[in-house]
């Protein structure tokens, strides 16, 4: 048996082999030796064999190591990595097929294989990351992605901010952190939780990323309320959800009195009903409506509506306008070329990656992580819903197709699928931090007293 | 009055889910808590205890959380989950049964009728 505490836990630290459940087992049993340790010297022993008595009292390091090791093992998650690279592989294709430029597809090529590579970069490298570090470093890591976005602003293409809409995507995430961090805050902490919100929108508004703008207000708006409802922050929870549910409503109350909800109302209009505006602002939920109408389940053959490889020109009268079908129209392109089974088959392959993650995301029992990847979930799935809304002639926000459109996109969304898988991997060793629960804290003391 | 380990051994997870019953506890008090209620019959090892209380985490039945302590240390507390508080009441029953069906064979009762 070691002699001295150090000796011990070194002991049982050579038994457990993932390193990154280490410190949190070793951590316990130290404080544990030191509780037992002081009982003993209160008894009357000398520190030595007090300090003796207690190893003794602890068991066989060995053993105890074992044991841990056999409990604590990390949960990997290939099938889910086997999905998401497998999709990203299929998207990396898609892109190459389904292009317009007057590129050599050679390039093109070059450039999906190197959004490929790094993507799976990017998945595996915080896949092996510990999330417990992003939770440590909550405000750092929100005042991290605000500046990043904020550095990027200025590199503008096509009058926008090319990278900075890239860069929004991780907004959500960064605004989960933020919002954990005032966990048992109070009132001073909601408030703050709340403005955090407000940068971070400011920055997709100068993008300008409308649909990192959405992604941002609906899930913040998500998960402040569920904060509020779980009474996180310990002002009552009707209180803090009534305080929550304020925000949403004077912001529309302010953007209706701006005249904001009429040019809304009016794009609405337009997405219903494109073929009343089909030479105008309706023009390509128009041609999608028609292209969807000429496409089979599967196509043999050439397309009869007139369009086989991305850019065409649609007249009428004697307006000409040129059909774009890449980047964002990928997906419909996809459809009109080759019918619309393959274009259900990628979104199904989608679907379910996206459904296993929120499943796994609600049985996670660490509560940062499970917010998380809630965030990652309503990022993806949103893209999801509104590219498939785009595709079909629903024109209302651009959204790409996640893991299929955009070489720089691809990576980003690889990166967020890691980070919940990350969180997966690490879960029978994520704790939550400390909790302020009343409750809890009422229950602790009362069975110590 | 020191028992046999074997007789222990078995139904540790049943006395480390009871002593959550009423309260969070940390590893160090539940062994003090687990040695006071039994009348120190109970001696657990910490060797022994959190291994246990890490796979009754595994498996949904506990759940840990750091909090400050009264005597103002952080220590890892211990949580019984709803999951736990069923699994709990189930194995009661089973141990009721149990100690019931031993004690009318001990007292050589119904079974030899």
């Amino acid at each position: 048996m070691p002699e001295t505490t150090q000796a011990y836990l070194e002991a049982v630290r050579e038994e457990i082999r993932w390193k990154r459940a280490r410190p949190v087992l070793i951590q316990e049993l130290e404080r544990h030796l030191e509780d037992q340790k002081e009982a003993f010297l209160k008894e009357g022993k000398s520190p030595e064999e007090a300090e003796r008595l207690a190893i003794q009292d602890m068991g066989d390091p060995v053993i105890v190591g074992t044991e841990l090791d056999a409990v604590h093992r990390p949960r990997p998650q290939w099938g889910l990595l086997g999905l998401t690279i497998a999709l990203a592989a299929a998207g990396a294709v898609l892109r190459v097929i389904f292009h317009c430029e007057p590129v050599d597809p050679a390039i093109l090529l070059g450039k999906a294989l190197l959004s490929l590579f790094l993507g799976t970069g990017a998945l595996l490298g915080v896949y092996f990351f510990d999330v417990s570090r992003l939770v440590r470093h909550t405000r750092a890591m929100y005042i991290g992605a605000l500046a990043l976005g904020v550095l990027t602003l200025p590199l503008t293409r096509v009058a926008v901010s090319y990278y900075t809409r890239y860069v929004v995507t991780l907004y959500p995430v960064a605004y989960t952190l933020w919002l954990y961090s005032f966990r048992g805050k109070g009132w001073r902490g909601l408030v703050l939780a709340i403005l955090g919100g407000v940068p971070l929108a400011l920055v997709c508004a100068h993008a300008p990323s409308s649909m990192g703008l959405f992604l941002l207000l609906f899930s913040g708006l998500v998960q402040t309320l569920w904060a509020a409802g779980r009474n996180w922050f310990g002002v009552g929870r009707w209180k803090g959800l009534c305080a929550v549910l304020a925000v949403p409503a004077a912001a529309l109350a302010c953007l209706i009195s701006q005249g904001y909800l009429n040019s809304f109302l009016a794009r609405v209009q337009i997405a219903l009903h494109p073929e009343q505006y089909k030479m105008d602002k309706g023009f390509m939920g128009y041609i999608l409506r028609m292209f969807w109408m000429d496409t089979p389940p599967l196509r043999q053959g050439e397309v009869s509506i007139g369009i086989n490889s991305g850019m065409r020109l649609y007249s009428e009268g004697r307006q000409v306008r040129p059909i774009d079908l890449s980047h964002d129209f990928l997906p419909a392109s996809l459809a009109v070329q080759w019918g619309w089974i393959p274009l259900l088959l990628l979104l199904a392959a989608l679907t379910v990656l996206l459904l296993w993650l929120l499943a796994k995301a609600l049985r996670q029992s660490y509560l940062p992580g499970r917010m998380v990847v809630l965030a990652v979930v309503i990022i993806l799935g949103l893209q999801t819903l509104f590219s498939a809304a785009l595709n079909v002639g629903f024109v209302l926000f651009t959204a790409s197709l996640p893991l299929v459109v955009g070489n720089l996109q691809t990576v980003m969304d690889m990166a967020l699928i890691g980070l919940a898988l990350s969180v997966f991997r690490g879960d029978s060793i994520a704790r939550e931090e400390p909790s302020a629960s009343p409750w809890r804290r009422f229950r602790i003391r009362f069975e110590l007293l | 009055m020191v028992l046999e380990k074997s007789l222990v051994s078995g139904s540790m997870s049943l006395l480390t889910l009871k002593l959550l019953e009423d309260g969070d506890l940390y590893g160090y008090q539940m062994i003090e808590e687990l040695r006071r209620r039994s009348e120190d019959a109970f001696r657990l090892r910490a060797g022994t205890l959190y291994p246990l209380l890490h796979s009754l985490e595994e498996k949904g039945l506990v759940q840990a959380y750091e909090q400050t302590a009264e005597s103002g240390k952080s220590r890892r507390y211990y949580h019984l989950t709803r999951q736990g508080r069923n699994a709990l009441r189930e194995k009661e029953d089973a141990w009721n049964a149990y100690a019931q069906a031993m004690g009318r064979v001990l007292k050589g009762g119904a079974c030899l009728a």
